[in-house]
């Protein structure tokens, strides 16, 4: 991790939360002091399209936080390798499991997750990757 | 002319396409014209964005989910993605999957909670979901083992700082 040398407030990812993100889980993570955006208070042709909600975030330098990776017609997986192919950037993609996020206790211990797992990563870091959730 | 450019479907192949009757699609149609919710460019008929949505029968919602290209299932609030593969079984119009509702009805959550997190979806687009896990349970648990294999598959057990 390389804290050296970056303006002030760009050293950790924006974030942009899906649209099966739970509110209050985004502001769970806000209230830690990073900058969260959501799909929900989009226009609805983005909230309506994987594309475009990454191409949003692209456009806000933001990684996106989706539950989004089995649907096979449609993910967050394949849109990645797609863009990887045509050399196109994104500033991330984090993918955490909805199954989790809707069991009322095991919500706050995939925020925690996620909480160590951003902490850990500069903005920088998070660029073009694809990342999974750490299970601990 | 001018009446031709009002109906230029094929209203037998929609009737059969949506389950509808061809009165029904008929009125749908008429309906959905009016307010502004189905236009014609050239012959090409454009589906607003707010169509599906905005839908106040089944037979709208049917109608303008399948102009729109969605596959159709015997609930009218839930459709899939056309394609092949297709989509998972999703409330239309949101990319909210009936898997992810089963999953909150699965934990125990009632209809008024799953609308407070997942904000964008109406009490009865809830239901329906709902409903559609209880007829389709085989299916929508395995669209869920499927997930669940795909991150235990994927996800690092521990955090591998990057260094």
């Amino acid at each position: 991790m390389n804290a050296e040398q970056v303006p002030p407030g760009t050293l950790f990812a924006r974030l942009l939360t899906d649209i099966m993100i739970p509110s209050q889980f985004s502001a769970a993570i806000r209230a830690q002091g990073y900058d969260v955006a959501e799909v929900r208070a989009m226009l609805s042709e983005i909230q309506q399209d994987d594309r475009a909600i990454l191409t949003e975030a692209t456009r806000q330098k933001r990684a996106v936080i989706t539950c989004n990776y089995s649907d096979r017609s449609s993910n967050f997986c394949l849109i990645h390798e797609e863009w990887r192919g045509k050399k196109k950037v994104h500033f991330g993609i984090i993918l955490i499991p909805q199954a989790q996020i809707s069991n009322r206790l095991q919500r706050w211990e995939v925020r925690d997750r996620l909480l160590r797992f951003l902490n850990q990563r500069t903005a920088d870091e998070l660029k073009n990757q694809l990342s999974w959730l750490p299970k601990e | 002319m001018k009446k031709k450019a009002n109906l230029p479907i094929d209203v037998g192949t929609w009737a059969s396409s949506t389950g509808l009757s061809v009165e029904e699609v008929k009125a749908a149609w008429k309906e959905l014209r009016r307010r502004g919710l189905l236009t014609m460019k050239r012959d090409k008929v454009e589906v607003s964005s707010l169509a599906m949505r905005r839908a106040a029968s089944d037979a709208e919602r049917r109608l303008s989910a399948h102009l729109a290209g969605y596959l159709l299932t015997e609930n009218s609030f839930i459709v899939r993605r056309a394609g092949d593969p297709a989509g998972l079984p999703s409330i239309l119009d949101t990319r909210i999957t009936v898997e992810q509702i089963a999953n909150y009805f699965k934990e125990g959550w009632g209809v008024t909670e799953i609308e407070r997190d997942l904000d964008l979806l109406t009490r009865s687009e809830i239901e329906a979901g709902i409903q559609y896990y209880l007829n389709h349970r085989e299916e929508i648990e395995r669209d869920m083992r499927r997930s669940q294999e795909l991150y235990e598959k994927h996800a690092p057990r521990r955090d591998t700082v990057p260094a």
